[in-house]
């Protein structure tokens, strides 16, 4: 490390070479940040996924004209294309073709066609404009004061408990990174302490010639944030090759929430910053426990 | 003369058990010399503790640089350590530094510039005998060389006081006349010494020294001597 960024206790070798409180503590903190970045990226490429297919769910509506008598149907759905088309705040109206409609039913009623004979309603899809209430209450009673047997989806009614369990699981991802920093922290001192017991002598006689607690401090922040560094970098360096091949698989699915899940340029901001934040995490730590231990001496 | 170090009615006790110190009084003015005599478990090592700011005293009054270091504020502690040299019987050499290394710190410690840390020890060393084991450590030196280590790591940033414990306890005698040599020639030049020593045969080398006895942690001072100096060698005469 270059050698001006060294403490002076750390240049003068106050405390010997090698790692403060054992060598196990770089692979900790790297698999504590492993954890955390997974968790974080899960978290984020979830809450992106939701928001997607929200903003796009949410705005969206269909009608449906459920009539048995195929001339009122007729009736029935012009009115609602013309009611709805004359709607500023709606766009996008559009009535699904046979070839949409057998397109819907495939899944249950395979290839074959649809017959003639087959009693269908008439679908019409529209969306709010961007920008314009949601007012799906009102679009409902006006379709039905123009067509009687119209019934109205609001996508975005079939949408929530997905996005609740979104949300649900968008805190957890972020529960376990703060816990996993919480363990790290914990973890730390733990391993701060140990060093100060087994330098306690060393210690004591710097005291006694004058040192201060900020020039020991100073030794255990360097040295820790080197390890945290270490540790941060490794743990996000695996963590990113297994988002990338997560991301590849989940790139299959083509569409739907997997399809949705991406984490955005401020996602991989966020994350690049993690080997940062476990570096500040861990040197801080170190910081604050050994002024609190040394705070305890005289 | 000002007085660089008062006690008055100190005590001291470790945990709950009893007092290894007791009503101990006495001043010492700048530039002294003082042998602190006493037999095993008299209370030196304790007293010297309380000097070199280790150890609080349980109960009275330490003045030392005309500041009662009783009350002083832990974050104000080290500038007055870094004014004070300690010797300890069990040297306290750092284990994975060098001879030259150990020496330095105090100098490293105290921020001085790396070319006149360099200077200063190779001179002390040189003065020591240990140019030769400059670059050695202190596991590889014999005991007496460890002993000068520990001295002259004590007085290279020219303290105020010193204080030794059993200074001359593993070397022959004719380090040990060195030793003292460069305790009293030290004290001529300003610094005030301190030193424990069960070896009464020193005594009459520093001819100036005043002598604290120490007796199962009160010291005898009968008539008050070292409590109300005029500073004379009046106790240490019954010892010679």
């Amino acid at each position: 490390m270059i050698a001006w960024l060294q403490p002076r206790a750390q240049r003068y070798r106050f405390l010997p070479e090698g790692r403060l409180g054992g060598n196990a503590l770089p692979w900790v903190i790297g698999m504590m940040t492993f954890l955390a970045a997974l968790a974080l990226s899960g978290g984020l490429a979830l809450s992106n996924a939701a928001g997607s297919l929200t903003s796009g769910l949410s705005r969206s509506f269909t009608v449906q004209i459920v009539e048995p008598n195929p001339d009122i149907k007729r009736a029935e759905a012009a009115a609602v294309m013309k009611l709805l088309g004359e709607r500023r705040d709606v766009t996008d109206v559009h009535m699904l073709g046979p070839t949409e409609m057998q397109s819907l039913l495939e899944p249950w009623l395979g290839t074959g066609g649809i017959g003639d004979d087959l009693p269908l309603p008439v679908m019409i899809d529209a969306a709010f404009v961007d920008g314009a209430a949601t007012d799906i209450e009102t679009i409902e009673q006006l379709a039905k004061s123009a067509a009687p047997s119209a019934r109205v989806d609001d996508h975005a009614e079939w949408f929530a408990p997905l996005a609740g369990l979104v949300g649900v699981l968008k805190w957890l991802a972020i529960a376990i990174a703060v816990l996993v920093a919480a363990a790290t922290a914990a973890i730390v001192a733990l391993s701060v302490r140990a060093a100060l017991g087994t330098y306690a002598p060393t210690i004591e006689t710097l005291h006694m010639m004058g040192a201060e607690d900020r020039t020991i401090a100073a030794l255990f922040q360097y040295r820790y944030g080197i390890r945290g560094l270490t540790g941060g970098l490794a743990g996000f360096a695996a963590a990113l090759v297994m988002i990338i091949v997560i991301g590849n698989l989940l790139g299959e699915f083509g569409g739907g929430l997997a399809g949705e899940m991406s984490l955005g340029w401020q996602g991989w901001t966020l994350l690049a910053l993690l080997p940062v934040v476990v570096t500040l995490l861990t040197l801080l730590t170190a910081r604050l426990t050994v002024d609190r231990a040394l705070r305890a001496q005289l | 003369m000002s007085s660089i170090l008062r006690f008055d009615n100190v005590g001291l006790r470790y945990g709950t058990g009893a007092e290894v110190l007791r009503d101990i009084s006495f001043r010492l003015e700048t530039g002294a010399f003082m042998f602190l005599v006493g037999s095993s478990g008299a209370g030196k090592t304790s007293l010297l503790r309380l000097i070199y700011l280790s150890q609080r005293p349980t109960r009275g009054r330490i003045d030392m640089f005309g500041r009662d270091i009783t009350t002083l504020p832990r974050t104000a502690l080290p500038a007055l350590r870094r004014r004070i040299g300690v010797v300890l019987q069990d040297f306290r050499l750092i284990e994975h530094l060098t001879a030259f290394d150990n020496i330095a710190l105090p100098l490293r410690i105290a921020g001085v510039h790396e070319t006149e840390v360099r200077a200063h020890v190779d001179e002390l060393m040189e003065w020591v005998g240990l140019s030769e084991r400059r670059d050695v450590r202190p596991a590889v030196l014999s005991g007496g060389e460890q002993q000068r280590v520990a001295i002259a790591r004590a007085v290279i940033a020219r303290p105020d006081i010193l204080l030794a414990d059993e200074p001359t306890g593993n070397v022959d005698p004719e380090m040990a006349g060195r030793l003292l040599h460069l305790f009293h020639e030290l004290n001529r030049l300003g610094t005030t010494v301190i030193v424990a020593t069960h070896a009464l045969h020193l005594l009459p080398r520093v001819p100036s020294a005043i002598t604290l006895r120490l007796d199962r942690g009160a010291m005898i001072d009968p008539v008050g001597n070292l409590r109300n100096p005029p500073l004379v060698a009046a106790v240490s005469e019954e010892l010679r």
